[in-house]
């Protein structure tokens, strides 16, 4: 029954992840220089994975699908209703949130890792640009898509959480985005890793309390 | 016999409001149980709460035995639930619903399934999303009886169906029905056919559940009595089981439950010129139970008219 969860995860998820794939690949094509739209970096040296327009548009495209990820996994099963059937089937709640989480969680880092390893062998790969390359040089974009659990796991509790108004409503997306902002920007990995920890244990206990006390 | 269902004190408010009040219901084994009440008198919130979807704010319920706050996975697989609208993951078609559907029971009556979609000339390939609200209600029933449960609770199965596919649905129902030892407990405002299959009725009226008994037993209770005055018709009637009372031009007319000797008696004081007392059926009784206060309406042919609505006339 995990194993048809997940799968319906996955297929649900299936659009938001061909859309996010579309926009690393723009992403990374810009970047080695095959840029589709204006505002590439071909033929101006710089050092892969260094560049700020880079981090910018990891950040943009992966906080997105994270966001659109985090409520498309809630916010749309609470408007359709559906959470009363697939609530109902004989097995624990918080499995069907386990199981919601891992596969939202996996595809964030799968779409970072998709990015990290296709631009990292291109720079990994001799005569394509005029700069040294060493695979160290992917731990910020590393960090930066680690970061973007928390935004997705803030998109997922908005979505699930009851407010009153709209804004308190997206009060956990908002904290979400400001922990992985605070995370990736500051310069001391052991105070990322505790920021980035605290914000996973956080969110994961309000996604837990919520999904067992709200009323669906 | 053993109760499938039960609450107790069972309340849960929305704000300051009491939406479902001290419900204490019990539903035997067997039963078909049909609740009914009119729009936001609590019975989808009653069903969510029997079903673990909504927070009860006190009060405790029991299913089959086991406390819902606390029910284990294998009680949970012996109960089939169709929500209000007949939830279901568009995206899918009917066979990948049923395969995803059938991955978490133990038991799953496969043929039964084939059954009901080859008696609706439903094609296992149908996306969900292009199946009218007829189809989707036979889909869900479909899915909700294969893992064979002891307790069906639908809420407002037939809510958005036309008369033909209504009567269709219903009569599969009855047919599971006929499975030994099945409890039904549905919701609906089809008065028409919670009396054709259920053999018990509960009623709520602002989030209290007013009636609980036989199907047969409240529609007999309920009368309807127009009394006929030559002279001034009496103001302030009232009675042991009045449920309501107004006047329609020179008519008294009144709705009693449990109507008796002592009733008549009262009836009778007030001198009528005549009494006709009006057997109602299960819509005309619950419609005159459910109500609320009627006020009382002058004859509109006996109204007075006044110079302007004359002159109106004039004009015309």
């Amino acid at each position: 029954m995990i194993k048809a969860l997940a799968i319906k995860e996955l297929r649900e998820a299936l659009g938001l992840l061909a859309l996010g794939v579309v926009g690393i690949a723009y992403m990374t094509l810009s970047l080695i220089g095959m840029a589709i739209l204006p505002g590439s970096y071909a033929e101006k040296p710089y050092f892969p994975f260094a560049a700020d327009a880079h981090a910018l548009m990891q950040t943009v495209i992966l906080g997105a699908f994270s966001l659109l990820l985090g409520f498309r996994q809630t916010a749309w099963e609470l408007h359709n209703s559906t959470f009363c059937f697939i609530l109902h089937r004989p097995l624990a709640r918080r499995i069907v949130f386990v199981v919601k989480l891992a596969v939202g969680m996996m595809l964030v880092v799968l779409l970072n890792t998709l990015f990290v390893a296709v631009y990292g062998w291109w720079s990994a790969t001799p005569a394509t640009h005029p700069t040294p390359f060493f695979w160290s040089m992917t731990l910020p974009a590393w960090k930066t898509g680690f970061t973007m659990v928390l935004v997705y796991l803030g998109a997922f509790l908005s979505g699930l959480r009851p407010g009153n108004w709209f804004g308190s409503r997206l009060a956990p997306a908002a904290a979400g985005i400001l922990a992985a902002g605070f995370a990736s920007s500051i310069p001391w990995w052991w105070l990322s890793v505790v920021v980035w920890l605290s914000g996973i244990v956080v969110l994961l206990i309000g996604i837990f309390y919520y999904c067992q006390q709200r009323d669906f | 016999m053993t109760d499938v269902i039960r609450t107790h004190g069972l309340t849960k408010y929305y704000g300051a409001k009491r939406v479902v009040d001290s419900l204490n219901l019990r539903v035997e084994r067997g039963q078909v149980y049909g609740f009914l009440g009119r729009n936001g008198a609590g019975k989808s919130t009653t069903i969510k709460m029997l079903m673990g979807m909504v927070q009860p704010d006190c009060g405790s319920i029991e299913l089959l035995g086991e406390d819902v706050a606390t029910m284990n996975p294998a009680t949970r697989a012996r109960i089939a639930y169709i929500a209000e609208g007949h939830p279901l993951y568009n995206w899918m078609t009917i066979d990948e619903a049923v395969r995803f559907t059938r991955a978490f029971y133990p038991l799953w009556n496969g043929t039964l399934v084939e059954q009901i979609l080859d008696h609706f000339e439903l094609s296992r390939k149908q996306k969900l999303r292009r199946l009218s609200n007829g189809q989707r209600a036979q889909v869900s029933l479909a899915l909700a009886v294969a893992p064979e449960p002891e307790l069906l609770v639908l809420d407002d199965p037939t809510l958005g169906l036309d008369t033909v596919v209504r009567r269709d649905f219903l009569e599969s129902l009855i047919q599971i029905i006929h499975r030994e030892g099945r409890t039904i407990f549905f919701s609906s405002h089809m008065l028409g056919d919670v009396e054709r299959v259920a053999d018990r009725i509960g009623i709520m009226v602002d989030g209290v559940l007013r009636v609980d008994c036989p199907t047969d037993h409240f529609r007999e209770s309920v009368k309807k009595l127009v009394l006929e005055f030559t002279g001034p018709v009496p103001e302030g009637f009232s009675c042991q089981g009045l449920v309501n009372c107004w006047t329609v031009g020179s008519r008294l007319e009144l709705v009693l439950v449990g109507y008796d000797d002592q009733q008549r008696a009262a009836v009778e004081a007030l001198e009528p010129r005549n009494i006709e007392v009006v057997d109602l059926n299960l819509e005309e009784a619950f419609i005159e139970y459910t109500r609320g206060r009627r006020r009382s309406l002058p004859l509109f042919a006996e109204e007075p008219r006044d110079d302007q609505s004359a002159s109106d006339q004039g004009a015309a």
